[in-house]
């Protein structure tokens, strides 16, 4: 897949993708995998899919802070995904990404998956569904789960939410 | 119109209107030091009259109630009949409070509620406050001297100086209603009822003058003649009529005989004076108001417009804009310079020297369209002093020098809030009572001095009081006693370093906590907030003489003058402000003393740190001492200390990235920079790192004596 493809903000490139725009209300979601799982992100909250970037360590830092980026000029802070779900660290390898999401304090971080696969189309009907049998409170990142519809495979997908990730900063 | 948030028009209004108030804060101070000063009431008096007009205009009927009513209360002060109190004083502050939040609620978009009807009445009733003693004077003349009036007007009007309350009431709201008909809650709905016609203002100006006053010269029939002209400004038209020269001089008429003889005398002594002076002939009586405004009034907008044409309102976005671009500029000029030396030619060379030339004067230039007077900030403390000395009962004068300093847009933000405390401070700790005073010998008035000056790229503010200043022995004494501080480490303190003990967070030498002070808070936040902007504070007092505050920032926040070093591999920016000497550390003698490694310079020990113990990342190996190891001696508050780092790489100017708000609870970094080669590197803010870094020590210590 090549970079070009991450971009999400352009609307041809999504249609390229050849999804059908059905009657239903079609939201879009970005997966990419963590740890052998499967997650999305909502498009509208991606802003860009980075490759390998220098990431400058941050000492005394939150440890689910990589450290932050040069990202043209502008300093982000960069997450490590995997902390977020309580996994083991995995160094950065060439399927690594980082995507880059406005949170809602309106700042931009980035955060570090393992792979990001493509970009999928959910009935919002499904989402929402989803979205009311997760409101676990352990798991404030996490919208809800969806099977994964296209493959045939069994797998789950988990929505994920990263706008309430400034609350790190509180604590 | 309808009151729509997203107005141009309210956009303007609140700009202009903005200003107005802060100019307000200090004229209302300055009120209360000179009463008489009728220029001053003139210009409070239009400043309330031209904010209500615009409210008025924007349909912001809570703007409009309550300048409607300060306006009407300054307008009998500056008429004399009423004379500056304190009582007066403290409402019209209120007012002003209030005003504030209504704007602050306008620009985001939000109609404010009314002040409330009690409030209202509060501003009203100042207007009777002293009308007991007006009208016991003088029942009698006013009696005598009330000449014919004209039956038939709605509105009676007495050519005496000591109009009836109520008569004066009715007549300004009867020119309110003339001149800004929206006010009135009967003519809301409609905007076209804005208008009203020349003729009919022209009715309302015969009426209100009445009989007596025709004849005597021309200036009233130039008022309304003038009105024809007055929808010359579009944007105007359909609130101001007529325009607040003409209001003033409609005004000046009216009251003319009163004013008259007044002109010359102070307010106060007008109602006394008043009944010989009132048989004056009418005409001079008259004349006199309208031919002093005049001079004045048409020629200032001369000049006024002649300036606009050479001064642009900018949205400060833009200028943080064009400031962040030639930071980018920067940066990449640090980078041709680093590049420089690979390319070996001699042209390339000289192409980058010129780029750098202008870049740096580029650099200069924006930076100064960002400067402002450090006056925007000074302009509140009349009031701070003010407010805080009379809930103390001290008097205390604030002497403020170097206002027309220049300071960066953003320092003269940041810096208001702490200024703010340590002047309020000064009133609080460090002026005494004005017995106690006059007990010492002092005058009963204590006296704040706030100065700004520029040395060299730095900005030196001082906060001086000549209050009872601070015994270093009792903080010393207190820092233990709250537990921040062993017994050794305190004794240990030179003075200088005791009044700093001032500045830790929990630190308070009131046992009381009031409300203006004693919480042990406030100077930790002016730490804080002071570092955050790389400025230094450093606190001189000598017991029974005063106390004296001095803060040094950088002329500008954008772009900081930095020592980089290498630190465990990895770059690292030192403000340089802060470096006072760097040394090979090889030839220096290293003590471990009570725990602490301390490096003897000069015959003085220094507290000596590894930066990359500080800067360890989790799980991170720490490196022990280097041949080539380097001391950078930094001075951090009073203190001097020295950091070990692997090497240093030399000066550069970088622009400061803030650190996103997820990282804002990890102290010691002031934030990040883009290097010359394109990487980043952490601003280190060294206050934070110790208090990261050192504090728990102490903590530690505590513990064990305990």
């Amino acid at each position: 897949m090549s970079q070009s493809e991450y971009l999400i903000n352009s609307q041809d490139s999504l249609d390229d993708m050849g999804l059908e725009q059905g009657p239903a209300v079609i939201s879009r979601w970005v997966t990419f995998t963590v740890a052998e799982e499967r997650y999305a992100l909502n498009v509208l909250d991606v802003q860009e899919v980075l490759r390998a970037a220098e990431i400058t360590p941050i000492p005394g830092a939150h440890p689910a802070v990589r450290g932050i980026i040069n990202l043209r000029g502008n300093v982000v802070t960069i997450l490590d995904a995997r902390v977020f779900f309580s996994l083991p660290e995995k160094p950065f390898d060439d399927d690594s990404r980082i995507m880059v999401a406005e949170l809602r304090s309106g700042e931009v971080a980035g955060i570090v998956v393992d792979s990001v696969a493509e970009v999928i189309a959910l009935d919002e009907a499904v989402v929402n569904a989803a979205k009311r049998s997760g409101g676990d409170e352990g798991s404030a990142h996490i919208l809800g789960v969806v099977p994964q519809t296209e493959k045939g495979s069994d797998k789950l997908i988990i929505l994920v939410d990263l706008k309430g990730l400034s609350e790190l900063g509180e604590k | 119109m309808a009151f729509e948030p997203e107005n141009e028009l309210l956009q303007d209004f609140l700009i202009e209107a903005g200003e107005l108030l802060d100019a307000l804060d200090t004229q209302l101070v300055g009120l209360e030091q000179a009463p008489n000063d009728k220029e001053l009431l003139n210009a409070i008096f239009r400043a309330f009259h031209t904010i209500k007009g615009g409210a008025g205009f924007l349909e912001v009927t809570s703007l409009v109630e309550v300048c409607h009513r300060a306006e009407d209360i300054f307008n009998l002060l500056r008429n004399g009949e009423l004379t500056v109190t304190s009582a007066i004083m403290d409402v019209m502050l209120r007012v002003l409070d209030a005003l504030n939040s209504m704007f602050a609620s306008l620009r985001s978009g939000i109609l404010p509620p009314s002040v409330g009807a009690a409030f209202l009445r509060e501003i009203e009733a100042l207007s009777h406050s002293q009308k007991i003693a007006a009208v016991t004077t003088q029942p009698i003349i006013v009696e005598k001297t009330l000449p014919p009036v004209d039956g038939s007007t709605a509105v009676s009007i007495s050519p005496n100086n000591s109009l009836l309350e109520t008569e004066f009431d009715q007549m300004l709201r009867a020119l309110e209603a003339a001149e800004h008909p929206q006010a009135t809650p009967a003519s809301d709905a409609l905007a076209g009822n804005d208008l009203i016609t020349d003729e009919e203002f022209e009715a309302l100006l015969d009426r209100l003058h009445g009989k007596g006053q025709f004849q005597v010269h021309g200036s009233d029939s130039d008022a309304p003649s003038r009105v024809t002209h007055a929808p010359v400004e579009p944007v105007h038209a359909t609130s101001d009529d007529i325009t607040d020269e003409e209001f003033e001089r409609v005004l000046d008429s009216l009251y003319g005989k009163g004013q008259g003889p007044t002109t010359h005398a102070m307010p106060e002594t007008v109602q006394p004076v008043a009944p010989s002076a009132v048989p004056v002939p009418l005409s001079t009586a008259t004349v006199k108001p309208v031919l002093e405004t005049r001079p004045t009034k048409p020629v200032s907008p001369t000049p006024e417009a002649a300036k606009m044409e050479t001064t642009v309102r900018v949205d400060t976005e833009r200028l943080d804009f064009i400031m962040n671009l030639v930071g980018e500029l920067v940066l990449v000029r640090n980078r041709m310079n680093t590049l420089k030396l690979s390319f070996n030619n001699e042209e390339v060379t000289q192409v980058i020297a010129t780029l750098d030339m202008v870049t740096s004067d580029l650099q200069g230039a924006v930076m100064k369209t960002r400067m402002q007077p450090v006056k925007k900030v000074f302009g509140r403390f009349p009031r701070v002093v003010r407010d805080t000395a009379r809930i103390l009962g001290k008097e205390v004068e604030l002497v403020l020098v170097g206002e027309e300093t220049d300071l960066d847009k953003n320092l003269v933000e940041a810096l208001a809030d702490p200024l703010v405390h340590l002047v309020r401070n000064s009133v609080d700790h460090g002026i005494e009572m004005p017995d106690v005073r006059v007990a010492q010998g002092k005058p009963a008035q204590g006296t704040v001095t706030l100065s700004a000056a520029q040395e060299g790229d730095h900005i030196r503010l001082s906060i001086s009081d000549d209050g009872a200043g601070m015994n270093a022995e009792v903080l010393r004494r207190k820092s233990v006693e709250k537990g921040l501080m062993t017994e050794e480490a305190a004794g240990r303190l030179t003075e200088q370093e005791c009044f700093e003990l001032i500045l830790l967070p929990g630190f308070s030498t009131k046992d009381q906590i009031s409300d203006i002070s004693g919480r042990g808070v406030g100077m930790d936040v002016v730490k804080t907030a002071i570092t955050r902007l790389s400025g230094l504070i450093n606190i001189d007092s000598q017991q029974g003489v005063g106390t004296t505050i001095n803060i040094k920032v950088p002329l500008t926040l954008a772009i900081l003058p930095t020592l980089m070093v290498v630190v465990s591999g990895r770059k690292y920016a030192i403000p340089l402000g802060i470096v006072s000497e760097i040394f090979e550390m090889a030839d220096k003698e290293i003590n471990i003393v009570d725990g602490q490694a301390t490096i003897t310079v000069r015959d003085r020990a220094l507290p000596l740190y590894r930066l990359n113990h500080w800067l360890a990342l989790s799980g991170e190996k720490m490196t022990g001492r280097g041949a080539s190891d380097l001391v950078v001696m930094v001075q951090v508050g009073a203190q001097l200390i020295a950091l070990v780092v692997d090497s240093v790489i030399g000066q550069e100017e970088v622009v400061i990235k803030p650190l996103g708000e997820l990282l804002h609870n990890v102290g010691g970094f002031a934030g990040a920079t883009i290097t010359g080669d394109g990487h980043i590197a952490l601003i280190l803010d060294l206050p934070g790192l110790m208090r990261r870094n050192i504090q728990p020590r102490y903590k530690a210590k505590l513990k064990v004596v305990a």
